[in-house]
Order: structure tokens, then C-alpha cells, then sequence
């Protein structure tokens, strides 16, 4: 059986909605404006990518009005809209697979730090932490009382999802899914990886030989899913395929990829076998392109490893973004998907210096082609490596 | 969807005599169930366990445990469920958050907190490059990596895959996210907290010494009208249990589903297995090792099964139900 993509959602610091962040994208606008001060005044300097709205414009454009954690809040605005092409069907066992590193830790850390000040603990900043809880909250706001999971393999993670989806249609246990993830920036995270000495000072430079580490973004994105029965009895249109997908192990290092980025190789070229394709038949790579020494490297390698003189057009979308963590193989799967779609191959931004480990230069402006098959990759720490196979249709 | 359970282990509140007979804890009532990590250091050198949290150490050598029991040693694929993750180092990052205010905060604590850590650790020890997954999803964490294990066998992606189920309990925030579970408020009667750590090696034919046959059915939603055919259709394809194992906590909201199960097999024998492991999202993997050890090493405490059913449910969704046969 045939998946195919019927819906998109997606919500982060370049745009509100498909109709923006694909607009930021061929403009080539980015969305790192924001400095870590606003999120932890002990941390100050480093560019992030943060989300316009705030929690409570979140809550009222999407009517749920709550004091969710903003992971949640990102997750109903990106699956409302992937969701909308059957938002009024009856029919169908709906699945929703979500994804997330930290879940509520923006209440949470709050809730820990008065506790640790004044002893008293305000459960409601503790009772939405739970990764599983965001998925919950939405899945239950949208009426959607089908299979829902979570999954957390770091910035795998949404990856993941749109995989397990993938196989819950094709396994007849659900009809549709909306896959993907989300993930909001905390005081949390952005110590976590400034203690790691990965964070650019400055706008982050993906696949270039100079840079200097990542910035931390945020947001959500979502597909919506279906198979080939799904279409038919929901009248839906599907845009492109998915065609292909695998994850693998780097098995290397707890956070650090390998040198000759095993994970990343096996990862890709497992999609592309799933979707019984040659690598010279793939028209453009999403990267997961952080910006970091490490991961770009091993990216690098392996592609180059993979396409040896058939390199495929490239560029990092995180260069507009920044690195969202568990919402990014969602948002990028739903860029990688528009890029099909709309025939467009999006700019990797700051390319000056290209790489040793690489024979190709990232894509330097937004230009129109013919896209047939995209690749997009999402690598994270635990050595977790997925990549998803999009293809026309 | 069926497979077969060729190896399992446990790290748990509870032990095990000689001649395989569960013996509860000697505790009192409110006091958690915990378990005893010592046995770590039997498989982790003490380099390696010496930076590694409570959850870590006994979640990496679980699956050694499991590991060591099974013929076969590279699993193609290793897939875990954890409801909170890594709590103790999720606290101690936090907690350096605090006070540090700009000072230089150790990595450990942050890299050792993700929920897939465990994952990781165990493919790093065991260079396994094969499908590697972490779910996340309350009560139903565990039975997600089910799901994912034994689609894959199904898919014939891997012919083995090593699933674990494991949650830490470390006290004021276990409590506090704990607090917010029961549907109702009986706090008197409800059993105490626990944490656990379950591996099993999963493989689609019945390798190894003692392989158990396992069949699984999950209802999504609320209703118990939709629940009891799927407990039917079980029975009609693997024979009635003998014996079931049920996740009631003392929450009468919580048991009230398993009521409907036990009226709807009326004279079966049943276990309340949360009394010896106590309540955590993925006491469910406990269940599973318990039925896994009555069927192999342990069925003369109760009464010899043949079959036995496992039922959990997570706040009145997500019934699941794995039936074990010899």
C-alpha cells in the first residue's frame, strides 16, 4: 500500500501557518532575531529562533484558551491545520503520532525553581511535563480518540513519528495520521546545550567550513497522512508520496556523530532502498545541517560517501529556523514536501567557506526546479539517524 | 499480532527465590516499591556506572540480563517505552539551573536526561546499528514499543528486537506528577508508587529454551463496549486464560474496568501484579515479565497456567491485552 501526504501544518519562528514559512523560505527570511536573554536572563548572547506568538495569542487563535505548556499550545496550532482536509469525517480511524524532546518543561522548570525558592509546590505547573501529555491534550481538543503516541529519540524524534504513521496505514490499524512533533524553547534546553559548547554567538552557518555551532529554534509541524483507500473515501487530495524511510544507530557516541557518519549513511541509504530508488535519482537533500562542526561533517562524509559524483541539490532549512529540537523532522518533512509541490529548492543561508568532506556546495538562492525525489534528514543524540523519502506524484 | 517471547528480565521491587517463587517486598504500605541496582554492577564496570544514574545503570544492564539469557545476542532492532524518562537527572540539571546563574554547569546530567538515552546507551554498548526507538506516552508507554516490536517482526524488519519498559521514582517530583493520575482521589486504599526496569527479547519464531507465545489487541478509546469483543475474539483464537494479571491500583474509578473483565470471566484466577511492583506509567512491562516467568519457571505459585491474560489500561483508554500460551 501507498502512503501519501494529504495535509500540512507547521509553526515556527520564519512563519504562522504553511502559507508563511513557505513564503520566509523562497524570500529567504529567517527567523533567528530573537536573543537567549528572553528565555534565561543568565544566559545571555545567543541568537534563537523564537515563535511570534505568544502563549496566550497561541491559546486564543486556536480556541483552546488554556494554560497549556507551549509545546502543546505549538502542537494544536500546526495539527489544526494539517488536520483541516478532514476535519469533518466520521469514517476514518484517525491516528495521531506526535513527537517531542521535553514536553511542558517551560511549566515545569518554572514550578521547580519556586519550589527550590519557597518550598511550595504549585502542582499546576507540574501536571502537563509529561512528554505524552502534549499529545494527549491536543489529540483530546481535536476529538481524536484513535491511536496516539509519542515518541522521544531527540531530534529524531518527529521523524520517527511520520515512520510509525507511515507503517500504522500500511498495517491497516489506522486509516489516516497526523504525524510529526513539536518542541518550545526552555531555560532547560538552552543550558543543556550551551553547557554542551555547541551554541553559535552569532546566526548559525550550516555546511559551511567555518561554523561556529547552532542556534536553538522552536515550533511544531505536521503531516497529515493517509493511504490509498483513505483518499478515495475521504475525497482527499494527495500532493506527494511517501515513499520512503529508515532509521538507524550511529552507535558511536552518546551526543557526537561519527567521523564517517555511519548513523547518517545507514539512515539514507536504507530510504532510499525502501523506496527502491537509486541515489542518482534524488533531486534534493533537506539536511539536518545544524551548524555544528561535528554534525555537519559527518553529514557531509556520508553523503558524499553515498552520492559519491551524483550529489544532490542541498540545503539546510535550519539556517532559517534554527534547530527545533523534536519538532524538527516535522517541520522539515513538511518543507521538503512544499519544495515537491511547489517546485522550489529553498537557500541554505551564511554559505561563504564550503566544506572539505563534501564535493557540492549547498544551494545559495531560492530557485524553481523539478523536483521529483526529496530526501530529508533528521540525526539525533542517543546516535538515533532517521531519514524520510518524499516523492512526486 | 503475534510473536514470541524468547528471553525476559527484570530489575524490580521484587524477588525471586530459587525455585522461582515472587515474594513481595517487605515494606509498609505507603512507602515505594524501589529496586535494587547492585546487580549493575555485574555487567557495567564501575568507569562506565560511575557518572550513570540509578535509571541508567539498571536500564543498560536489564538488557544485558536479558541479553545474556537469550541465544541471541544482537537484537535487529531495540525499541523502549518509558512514561517519565530520566527523572534523576532531569532533577539535577534543574536543580544546577538554579543556583548556577551564568557558572559553568556540568553536560552529564542534560546529555543522560533525554528519554532515549537508555536506547542509545544500550545500541553504543552493543554497536547495534539496527531501528532504534524511545516512546513517550503516559500509561501507554510501553505498550507502544509493543506495538512498534511487533510491527517490525510482522514487517520482517528484524527477526528479533530487544523491548523495555522501565520508569525511577525519585521521590518529591515522582510524587507530584503522580498526583495528578488516579481519575478519583482514594488515596487511602490506592497501592504505593514503584519503578521498574523489564526487558524481553521478542522474536517471530519460537527460539531458545523457553519461548512463550504472546498474541496483543489495544482498544484506543473509552468504551468498554468495544473492549469486551476484542477479549473475546482473543479467547476464540487462543483458547480461555487461566489466570489474569490486572493493573488495579485501588482507585475505584481506575479498577472499575477491570471489574467489567472479571464479571465477563467470571471464576478465572486473578493477580493484582501493582502489589508487587507498585504504580508506574510502565508497570505494564512488569506484568509482562511476570506472566513471561509463570509460564517458564514459576507456575507452581499459581496453580500451573497454561494461558494467561494481561490488562492494563491507562485512565480508562488504551485498554491493552496480551494473551501468553506455553
Amino acid at each position: 500500500m501507498k502512503v501519501f501526504v494529504a495535509g500540512l501544518g507547521v509553526i515556527s519562528s520564519i512563519g504562522n501557518g504553511v502559507e508563511e514559512n513557505f513564503d520566509s523560505l523562497v524570500s529567504g527570511r529567517h527567523g533567528i532575531h530573537n536573543l537567549s536573554e528572553e528565555i534565561d536572563l543568565h544566559l545571555p548572547g545567543f541568537p534563537v529562533g523564537k515563535v511570534s506568538f505568544s502563549n496566550a495569542q497561541l491559546a486564543e487563535t486556536t480556541g483552546c484558551g488554556r494554560n497549556w505548556p507551549r509545546a502543546a499550545l505549538l502542537s494544536l496550532f500546526a495539527a489544526k491545520e494539517a488536520v483541516k482536509p478532514i476535519s469533518h469525517q466520521k469514517n476514518l480511524r484517525i491516528g495521531f503520532i506526535s513527537a517531542t524532546t521535553v514536553g511542558g518543561m517551560d511549566q515545569t522548570e518554572e514550578g521547580f525553581f519556586e519550589w527550590q525558592q519557597n518550598g511550595k509546590i504549585n502542582r499546576r505547573k507540574f501536571v502537563h511535563h509529561e512528554c505524552g501529555r502534549q499529545a494527549e491534550l491536543v489529540a483530546e481538543f481535536l476529538g481524536i480518540d484513535g491511536f496516539v503516541t509519542t515518541l522521544n529519540t531527540a531530534c529524531s524524534s518527529s521523524a520517527n513519528s511520520i515512520i510509525l504513521a507511515s507503517r500504522l496505514i500500511k498495517n491497516n490499524i489506522v486509516d489516516v495520521a497526523i504525524a510529526g512533533g513539536t518542541d518550545a524553547l526552555t531555560k532547560f534546553t538552552l543550558n543543556g546545550f550551551s553547557t554542551l559548547l555547541i551554541l553559535d554567538n552569532n546566526l548559525c552557518r550550516p555546511f559551511d567550513a567555518t561554523r561556529a555551532g547552532l542556534n536553538l529554534g522552536e515550533g511544531a509541524g505536521y503531516l497529515l497522512l493517509a493511504g490509498e483507500h483513505a483518499l478515495d473515501v475521504a475525497n482527499l487530495t494527495a500532493t506527494c508520496e511517501l515513499r520512503g524511510y529508515a532509521n538507524a544507530n550511529d552507535a558511536f557516541h552518546q551526543t557526537a556523530s561519527s567521523a564517517e557518519g555511519t548513523g547518517s549513511f545507514l539512515a539514507m541509504r536504507g530510504a532510499l532502498e525502501s523506496g527502491n530508488l537509486f541515489p542518482s535519482e534524488i533531486s534534493y537533500i533537506n539536511l539536518h545541517g545544524t551548524g555544528t562542526t561535528n554534525n555537519d561533517a559527518s553529514e557531509a562524509t556520508a553523503i558524499q560517501k553515498l552520492f559519491e559524483d551524483k550529489i544532490p541539490l542541498l540545503s539546510s532549512t535550519k539556517s532559517f529556523t534554527g534547530h527545533t529540537l523534536g519538532a524538527s523532522g516535522g517541520i522539515e518533512a513538511v518543507f521538503s514536501v512544499l519544495s515537491i509541490e511547489r517546485k522550489m529548492v529553498y537557500p541554505n543561508l551564511r554559505v561563504s567557506s564550503p566544506m572539505p568532506e563534501i564535493a557540492a556546495i549547498p544551494v545559495l538562492s531560492a530557485r524553481t526546479s523539478n523536483i521529483s525525489h526529496v530526501l530529508s534528514n533528521s540525526f539525533g543524540f542517543g546516535g538515533n539517524c532517521s531519514s524520510l523519502l518524499f516523492s512526486a506524484i | 499480532m503475534k510473536a514470541y517471547i524468547t528471553a525476559a528480565s527484570t530489575i524490580s521491587p521484587v524477588s525471586v527465590s530459587v525455585s522461582g517463587r515472587i515474594m513481595p517486598t517487605e515494606k509498609s504500605f505507603d512507602e515505594p516499591f524501589m529496586f535494587d541496582e547492585l546487580c549493575a554492577s555485574d555487567y557495567i564496570d564501575s568507569r562506565t556506572s560511575r557518572r550513570m544514574s540509578r535509571i541508567m545503570k539498571a536500564g543498560l544492564a536489564g538488557a544485558l540480563m536479558c541479553l545474556e539469557k537469550s541465544v541471541v545476542k544482537m537484537p535487529d532492532a531495540i525499541i523502549t517505552g518509558t512514561g517519565f524518562g530520566c527523572l534523576e537527572d532531569t532533577a539535577a540539571f534543574m536543580g544546577k539551573l538554579s543556583h548556577a546563574e551564568g557558572l559553568f554547569l556540568n553536560p552529564t546530567a542534560f546529555i543522560q536526561s533525554t528519554h532515549n538515552t537508555i536506547a542509545g546507551t544500550i545500541a553504543l554498548h552493543l554497536k547495534c546499528h539496527g531501528d532504534n526507538n524511545t516512546f513517550s506516552q503516559l500509561g501507554f508507554s510501553f505498550e507502544s514499543a509493543l506495538i512498534d516490536t511487533l510491527l517490525l517482526l510482522h514487517e520482517k524488519k528484524a527477526n528479533h528486537v530487544l523491548l523495555g519498559g522501565f520508569d525511577e521514582n525519585i521521590g518529591f517530583l515522582t510524587d507530584t506528577l503522580h498526583s495528578f493520575r488516579s481519575l478519583r482521589k482514594s488515596s487511602v486504599k490506592m497501592v504505593a508508587l514503584g519503578e521498574g526496569v523489564s526487558f524481553f527479547m521478542l522474536s517471530e519464531s519460537p527460539v531458545g529454551e523457553t519461548p512463550v507465545k504472546i498474541s496483543f489487541r489495544s482498544v484506543n478509546n473509552r468504551n468498554m463496549n468495544d473492549v469486551l469483543p476484542v477479549v473475546n475474539e482473543m479467547i476464540k483464537e487462543s483458547g480461555e486464560p487461566c489466570l489474569i494479571l490486572t493493573g488495579t491500583n485501588g482507585d475505584e474509578l481506575n479498577d472499575r474496568s477491570y471489574q467489567s473483565l472479571y464479571d465477563y470471566l467470571n471464576r478465572i484466577q486473578v493477580v493484582e501484579y501493582k502489589k508487587y511492583c507498585g504504580e508506574y506509567p510502565t508497570a505494564p512491562a512488569f506484568a509482562h515479565w511476570l506472566a513471561t516467568h509463570i509460564l517458564t519457571l514459576g507456575g507452581s505459585q499459581f496453580n500451573n497456567p497454561e494461558r494467561i491474560l494481561v490488562y492494563n489500561h491507562s485512565r480508562g483508554k488504551n485498554h491493552s491485552f496480551t494473551m501468553f500460551s506455553k
